[in-house]
């Protein structure tokens, strides 16, 4: 367990530092700082080597230069020295060398192409002081007449220039100058004279000098002794000195030419003995402006008898350049780059943005690829009809195609980077940022945003599809969005909604029904009117269903039959009559029409059917009819009535006319018998008449209204009564028994002389009709609602079937004889019947052949509360 | 002498008739369709003089042309002598079987030269 335990923690401890290391290494910011502090140490110890070795390097390249310098100097001087040897072997040649010679032997020399920088070579006399007169005397005597010794003035010992070659221009300047008159050049000669050797001067200024290019210059002497070159101590040298034969120098012409091609690239100055200020300066090269102290140099003393120079060579970036490329720059430069490079590289690698150099190749390939994408992919997005773009969470847009571009009138440059309130005006920008915020948030796509836009170009209806812009880590970092110029659409959709609507209230305040069904018998459609009349309250209700589902089901087939026949035949088939149940339960009737529905093809594509209701033009037609039937009828009731009335009416006059005319014709011819009964016969004929035109009279009252309706409460039995005593003469002699059942008090309201002509036809046609010692009954019967039924019973002939329908038509006017030859006018029944039914109650007769007859009659009765 | 039967209910009618024809004719009255089937159907008369309204089940007209079809009376000219004035009737009655048509009132004269013109 303890065992375990220690594992476990070594394990655990191990998995600490592990995951610690992890952490450091793989940390983002870490791994790759930590890199770029290495790689930037290794780079300074690289150049800190770099920068030692070229400094070591510089310092022997300068060195070797320096040298270089010395020695070009040095044989420089060394062969002016051997030069002024010669001339002193000319001088120790012969005893006297005279100026021709001297200028002979110095032309010998071509000296000015051979030797840079010599001013010349001269002969410089020591004249002893006791000998000056003498010695000017000789050289005037020569030609010189301005010959003199310059400076003047007392001293120990002169010297003078005596030959100067070339003998001319400035040289002449020096002819005669005393140089032991002058400090620097008697140290020189003097130092020359006890040595035996070539000796240069210190800094001097040459006597030659003259204006603004003054040189400093310096002499090399060599002395000349009497007997040659056997004068071993200084005592015999200088007892025996003649001369000095000595060459001027300017610096700078001696120097010229000294460093060759590579003169350059140091810097050199050289000093007269080994201080080194501006006052023993003999020669700046001037390859540096100001004098760098800090520059490397390397100092030299090159020493001659009785003189030294100090050299002083100095590092210029001339030098630098020759000595090639500096590498510790180099390794600097290329140090820091490949420090930036390793972190990029650490960096990438440690972000996973780069892949393995394996797939290196390939992803090179796929970026290629994918570049080649872009490129058509922007190619697709520029040239789609549609507005694309793509915004950061900002409102900023990222990336637009071109036809958005120039929709904004911008070019994509400008577009990119801009904001939505940059563009457009303030309430849209914020509408759009709204849509934008929403997507972003939801993270859900917005799409079909229809919204107005306004641009440089006008404004446009645009359909908008706003999707978020979803990164490979799964953050929201924009929107995509993609609008349509839907304009065109939205107007023509306004304008065909608004058409449409035109035609939806057209059809719906027209007062017709209109629908319209496909080929399969479905509605399409109707307006408002025949959807009320189907049972619905919108017309879209109709829209799917057929007629067996409306409120006419009962009828579906009816009018589908019309349809298919239109349908099929392509024939319209117009104002058909037709019945239809309506939803409430009425029964109307419908003139529809139906012609084929087209499409713009003109192909059948359905039926469109429109009606009217016409019932109430039907009813009143029909009440028409029914009113002409009636009135034709009742015309020809009339006619009937009037040709039997009319018929009625002649036959008396007939008899009359003939008969009166006869008797007046032959009076003779009549017995008194025949007389009377002859009158008889016209007087019963006239009263018959009168009776008949009586009862017209009344039938025509009633008729036209005219007659006296004045109905009121009466006795019933007082009017039976009345009636019976009427008839009782006529039934007594006949011997008919009339027996009056009707009881008391029976109130009736009526018109009292209509209802008892009615009881005095009935009771009269009774006794007509009646056999001798028959019997008359009549009966009254109470209802429950007051009304009363009158009847008047006989025994008599009784009528037939047929006739006991006809007795109360009157285009039937039935009149028989009665039973003993009783005559009547065929009137009487008529008029009857339009009196009952002037008071509203009903009037008929039950019969049977020679068992008898009963004439009935009712009247309505009146509400007791009514009648007083 | 010759047989004449009237056909007439009018009272005033058959007593100017008998008055005008009495020194002629020997003549019957028949006062309704019932009584000529049931007195006069058989006798063979030379003329027969008859109003269309007449009491009776069945009317003159109809009663016109059941004399007609009767052969006894194939050759019996029929005289209507009508108060039914209309134009109509005329027609309707020399269809049915008359031989003349004469509304009433109608002059002694004219009558009696009609049915002498029958005979």
């Amino acid at each position: 367990m303890k065992k375990l335990d220690e594992k476990g923690k070594i394990g655990l401890t191990t998995k600490r530092t592990k995951l610690l290391m992890k952490k450091v290494f793989c940390n983002r910011i870490i791994l790759p700082s930590f890199t770029f502090i290495v790689c930037l140490f290794v780079t300074y110890l690289i150049w800190n080597i770099a920068v030692t070795n070229r400094k070591s390097e510089l310092h022997a390249y300068l060195e070797y230069r320096s040298n270089d310098v010395y020695n070009r100097i040095e044989q420089r001087i060394l062969n002016y020295e051997q030069i002024l040897r010669n001339i002193r072997g000319l001088f120790y040649a012969s005893d006297n060398v005279n100026r021709r010679e001297f200028s002979l032997y110095f032309n010998s020399l071509d000296i000015d192409k051979n030797y840079p920088g010599i001013q010349g070579i001269g002969f410089s006399i020591l004249i002893p002081t006791n000998q000056i007169k003498e010695h000017i005397a000789d050289i005037q005597n020569e030609g010189f007449s301005q010959y003199k010794i310059w400076p003047e003035g007392k001293r120990e010992t002169y010297t003078s220039i005596i030959y100067l070659e070339p003998f001319k221009g400035l040289n002449l300047r020096a002819f005669g100058y005393d140089m032991f008159s002058e400090p620097v050049r008697k140290k020189a000669m003097q130092t020359a004279l006890d040595s035996n050797k070539t000796t240069i001067s210190g800094k001097v200024n040459l006597v030659q000098e003259t204006g603004n290019k003054v040189q400093v210059g310096f002499l090399i002497y060599l002395p000349i002794y009497k007997n040659g070159t056997t004068n071993l101590t200084i005592g015999e040298r200088r007892k025996n000195i003649i001369g000095w034969v000595y060459s001027p120098f300017r610096m700078g012409d001696f120097m010229e030419g000294l460093f060759g091609e590579r003169g350059e690239d140091i810097h050199v100055e050289i000093y007269d003995w080994n201080s080194i200020t501006n006052e023993t300066k003999m020669y700046d090269s001037k390859q540096l402006d100001n004098n760098l102290d800090e520059a490397p140099e390397i100092k030299k003393e090159i020493h001659f008898n009785g003189n030294k120079w100090t050299i002083l060579v100095k590092y210029t970036p001339q030098l630098e350049l020759r000595m090639g490329h500096n590498a510790a720059s180099t390794i600097r430069i290329v140090g820091i780059i490949l420090s930036i490079l390793f972190t990029i590289i650490t960096w990438l690698l440690v972000n996973k943005k780069i892949y393995t150099i394996k797939e290196d190749a390939k992803h090179k390939l796929a970026a290629s690829y994918l570049k080649k994408l872009q490129q058509e992919q922007q190619i697709l997005l520029d040239n789609i009809p549609a507005w694309v773009f793509y915004k950061d969470t900002e409102n900023r847009f990222i990336r637009v195609n071109k036809t958005f571009a120039d929709v904004m009138e911008m070019s994509i440059e400008q577009l990119e980077g801009k904001s939505l309130f940059d563009i457009f005006p303030k309430d849209q920008a914020e509408a759009y940022s709204k849509d934008d915020k929403e997507v972003l948030t939801s993270s859900i796509p917005k799409l079909n945003i229809i919204e107005l836009m306004e641009s440089p170009k006008g404004n446009f209806w645009v359909q908008t599809d706003k999707v978020p812009y979803i990164d490979i880590e799964g953050n929201i970092v924009g929107i995509i969005g993609f609008s349509l110029n839907i304009t065109d659409r939205i107007n023509s959709e306004k304008s065909l909604r608004e058409s449409n609507q035109i035609i939806k209230e057209i059809i719906d305040s027209i007062p017709l029904r209109v629908f319209w069904k496909d080929k399969n018998l479905v509605f399409l459609g109707c307006n408002k009117l025949f959807a009320l009349d189907a049972g619905f309250t919108d017309p879209k209700e109709i829209i799917g269903k057929d007629d067996f589902q409306m409120g006419w089901h009962n009828q579906a087939e009816l009018y589908r039959e019309d349809d298919r026949k239109v349908i099929e035949s392509g024939q319209s088939k117009l104002l058909i009559e037709e019945p239809q149940n309506t939803p409430d339960g009425n029964n109307i009737t419908l003139l529809t029409s139906k012609i084929p529905l087209l499409n713009s093809e003109g192909e059948i594509i359905g039926v469109l059917g429109i009606y009217f209701d016409i019932s109430e033009r039907k009813a009143a037609e029909e009440e028409l009819m029914r009113s002409h039937e009636q009135l034709t009828k009742l015309n020809a009731t009339k006619d009937k009535f009037f040709s039997i009335i009319a018929h009625d009416l002649r036959s008396p006059f007939n008899g009359f006319i003939n008969l009166t005319e006869l008797m007046a014709d032959s009076t003779e011819n009549f017995s008194h018998k025949e007389f009377v009964e002859h009158s008889k016969s016209m007087n019963k004929a006239a009263k018959d008449l009168y009776k008949l035109l009586e009862n017209l009279l009344q039938w025509a009252q009633v008729q036209d209204g005219s007659i006296d309706f004045s109905p009121q409460y009466f006795d019933l039995l007082k009017i039976v009564s009345q009636s019976i005593d009427t008839i009782y003469q006529r039934a007594n002699q006949k011997g008919i028994t009339i027996i009056n059942e009707i009881g008391n008090s029976q109130k009736v309201f009526a018109d009292e002389k209509m209802i008892g002509a009615v009881l005095r036809n009935l009771l009269s046609n009774a006794v007509k009709f009646t056999m001798k010692d028959g019997q008359i009954l009549l009966k009254s019967k109470r209802f429950d609602n007051g009304a009363i039924e009158i009847s008047v019973a006989d025994n008599g002939v009784g009528i037939s079937a047929i006739d006991v329908k006809r007795i109360f038509k009157v285009e039937e006017k039935v009149s028989s004889l009665g039973t003993e030859g009783e005559t009547s006018t065929g009137l009487g029944l008529l008029l009857c019947k339009e009196f009952i039914e002037l008071h509203g109650g009903n009037i008929w007769a039950e019969s049977e052949e020679n068992v008898g007859s009963t004439f009935y009659f009712t009247l309505k009765g009146r509400n007791e509360d009514e009648n007083e | 002498m010759k047989k004449m039967l009237v056909i007439e209910d009018d009272d005033l009618s058959v007593r100017i008739l008998k008055l005008i024809f009495k020194s002629d004719f020997e003549i019957d009255i028949c006062r309704s369709s019932q009584e000529y089937y049931e007195k006069y159907c058989k006798t063979n008369y030379s003329i027969i003089i008859m109003d269309i309204s007449i009491s009776g089940n069945i009317n003159g007209l109809e009663l016109m042309k059941q004399i007609k079809k009767d052969p006894v009376y194939t050759g019996t000219p029929i005289l209507c002598l009508t108060a039914h004035a209309q134009p109509q009737m005329r027609h309707i009655a020399i269809e049915a079987g008359a031989d003349i048509f004469l509304t009433k009132p109608v002059n002694n004269k004219i009558l009696k030269k009609a049915v002498e013109s029958l005979l």
